[in-house]
């Protein structure tokens, strides 16, 4: 007796579950997983993703009266590190089975597809990381400040401020992305998890791949599970983070994201691969539309400042952009403002717009402060022998005036 | 065949271009990342013709550069900033204006300024502000200084800052060390 002859409306879809390669959870199976699932969300939040609220809740109604009818391939997600994906369905909703990548993967983003087999086949080969498809698109967006943002301890539980050490001991439990990251020298996963067996030897090659290439933004990719997207942080001065994500655009997973969105009030590309949706959780995502928007309405200098600080940081590596923010706000009447672009025009090595503030800044200091960098260079990024930026941990952020209080409602 | 620059308006778009070249036929041959000193860069290939798409985060500037037929067909239809409308802002009174100007046309004639580029960096090697001097030099640094020895060496003299007068120092012994 296999699960799907317990669901009704099931009893047709043996043939497309099976022409999808799927295999047939029998009725003790089922129950067992469909009971483990129910217990994943009936206690505490579990490391490895930054859970909210409107998240837990929206996992809890998507587990609710979800049976397994059937495995998926196993994935192999690093050194002794597997998941199965998991095909549910729900007795009251006919036509519609539910894909998960893996049972600890939080089920809000499971993917919900018709009974078909090209879309079951498309989005298993989705969950597929030895099928990835080419990364065509990059999103930026604002993630935060490290000493804002907040992950749980694994030893405690309680929250710290969201350092590189912190983030990777973060990432160590997650259901969606590797726990380990390169730097800026590598430009893909240098790591091939089936490959690696010695512990020690991990060690050494997991400190080695941090590596940043001279006068790169300190930057630490990790890529995730199923997609193999490139989730990368830039560190930025001042401990501000930029999500950079190379990820190949996907609907296979339906409207997953587009329904997270929904519950939780983020506003993720909904082409995204939901583990990709699932890392960046918990975090901010603000991307440079926000930010434009929210600069058009300031009218307060200290949040103008903040949020300048934010479009210049997600502009840093393309001059169109960051030419256009500059002029636009040079002339601003606030100090505090034009100082801001100063100190980023000496972040990213704008030569060209420290001379012009140089010629033309009528606040004494901060002309001489451009002229000081112009005549003693400006330094490239420093970072320690981890690959991150040696301010990180050395208070910094007082630049995040765009307050995480106001994203967070705006959010 | 010959080389041609293009410098690009302030509108125009990488994925605008990169989907034109592709559409033309060309391939993304390489790509380099922006680094502190070094440029964003993207090079297209199509039959042995390079194209290069550079954002120079240093001056400012960015622009197109390679054989001229595949340069005019990739940037045909986007906004470009012709060298009579940069030295018409050369000209202006704005000095950011004309700073901006110059190390656009800085780009466009590169190790050889033209008369009019020239006369402007050996004008502004005098200019009463220290920071436009210090342009100058970043300017004439890129490229112009070999062609122009003589204003190099004569800054190194009469400069009064002592540390710009020591940076124009070492230009012209770079130069002197390079000849």
């Amino acid at each position: 007796m296999n699960a799907i002859d317990e669901i009704g409306w099931l009893h047709g879809a043996r043939a497309a579950l099976e022409a999808a390669g799927l295999t047939l959870a029998s009725a003790d199976e089922s129950r067992e997983e469909s009971e483990g699932l129910a217990a994943h969300y009936a206690d505490g939040w579990h490391l490895g993703t930054l859970w909210s609220d409107a998240l837990w809740s929206a996992c809890q109604e998507a587990v609710r009266g979800a049976v397994v009818v059937a495995f998926g391939p196993t994935a192999s997600l690093g050194p002794h590190i597997n998941a199965r994906v998991l095909v549910l369905a729900h007795a009251d909703r006919p036509g519609e089975l539910v894909v998960a990548p893996s049972g600890e993967f939080p089920a809000a983003l499971f993917a919900r597809v018709p009974v078909e087999e090209g879309a079951l086949r498309a989005v298993l080969a989705s969950l597929d990381p030895t099928q990835a498809a080419a990364r065509t698109r990059v999103a930026k967006a604002f993630m935060g400040y490290s000493n804002t943002l907040s992950v749980p301890s694994p030893y405690s539980g309680q929250l710290e401020p969201a350092g590189p050490h912190e983030l990777d001991r973060h990432f160590n439990f997650s259901p969606s992305a590797a726990s380990w990251c390169w730097g800026t020298a590598y430009t893909d996963d240098p790591v091939d998890p089936a490959g690696v067996h010695n512990q020690v030897a991990m060690v050494v090659t997991l400190r080695k791949i941090r590596e940043q290439l001279p006068g790169a933004l300190p930057t630490l990719t990790r890529a995730t599970h199923f997609s193999r997207s490139h989730l990368g942080v830039e560190m930025h001065r001042g401990g501000l983070y930029v999500w950079r994500v190379a990820y190949a655009p996907t609907t296979a997973a339906g409207d997953a994201v587009a329904r997270l969105n929904a519950a939780t009030g983020y506003r993720l590309p909904v082409d995204l691969p939901i583990d990709v949706a699932a890392a960046v959780h918990g975090f901010e995502w603000l991307d440079e539309a926000w930010v434009d928007r929210e600069l058009a309405a300031s009218t307060d200098d200290e949040r103008t400042a903040g949020l300048l600080r934010v479009a210049l940081a997600l502009a840093h590596d393309d001059l169109r952009r960051a030419s256009e923010v500059l002029r636009r706000y040079a002339d601003h009447p606030a100090v505090t403002v034009r100082g801001t672009l100063l100190n980023a025009a000496i972040d990213y090595n704008w030569e060209w717009f420290l001379e012009a503030l140089a010629c033309v800044e009528r606040d004494d200091e901060l002309r001489e402060v451009a002229l000081a960098a112009l005549a003693t260079g400006v330094a490239p990024p420093a970072v320690s022998d981890m690959g991150e930026p040696l301010d990180v941990y050395g208070g910094g952020g007082d630049e995040g005036d765009a307050d995480s209080d106001d994203q967070e409602e705006d959010a | 065949m010959s080389d041609a620059t293009v410098i690009l308006g302030s509108e125009v778009r990488y994925e605008a271009l990169d989907a034109r070249a592709a559409g033309e036929g060309f391939v993304r041959a390489a790509s380099q990342m922006r680094l502190h000193e070094r440029s964003r860069a993207v090079q297209w290939e199509r039959a042995g013709a390079r194209v290069s798409y550079i954002e120079d985060h240093l001056r400012g500037v960015r622009y197109l550069y390679g054989e001229a037929d595949a340069v005019a067909l990739i940037a045909d239809g986007f906004e470009r900033v012709s060298r009579e409308a940069l030295e018409a802002q050369a000209a202006g009174g704005d000095v950011r204006a004309t700073l901006a100007a110059m190390q656009a046309l800085s780009v466009l004639d590169g190790a050889s300024p033209g008369p009019v580029l020239a006369a402007r960096l050996e004008a502004l090697s005098r200019h009463d502000e220290l920071a436009v001097r210090r342009a100058v030099l970043r300017m004439m640094a890129f490229g112009a200084a070999r062609a122009m020895l003589d204003v190099v060496k004569r800054a190194a003299l009469v400069e009064v800052d002592a540390t710009l007068r020591e940076q124009w120092r070492a230009l012209a012994q770079a130069i002197g060390d390079a000849n």
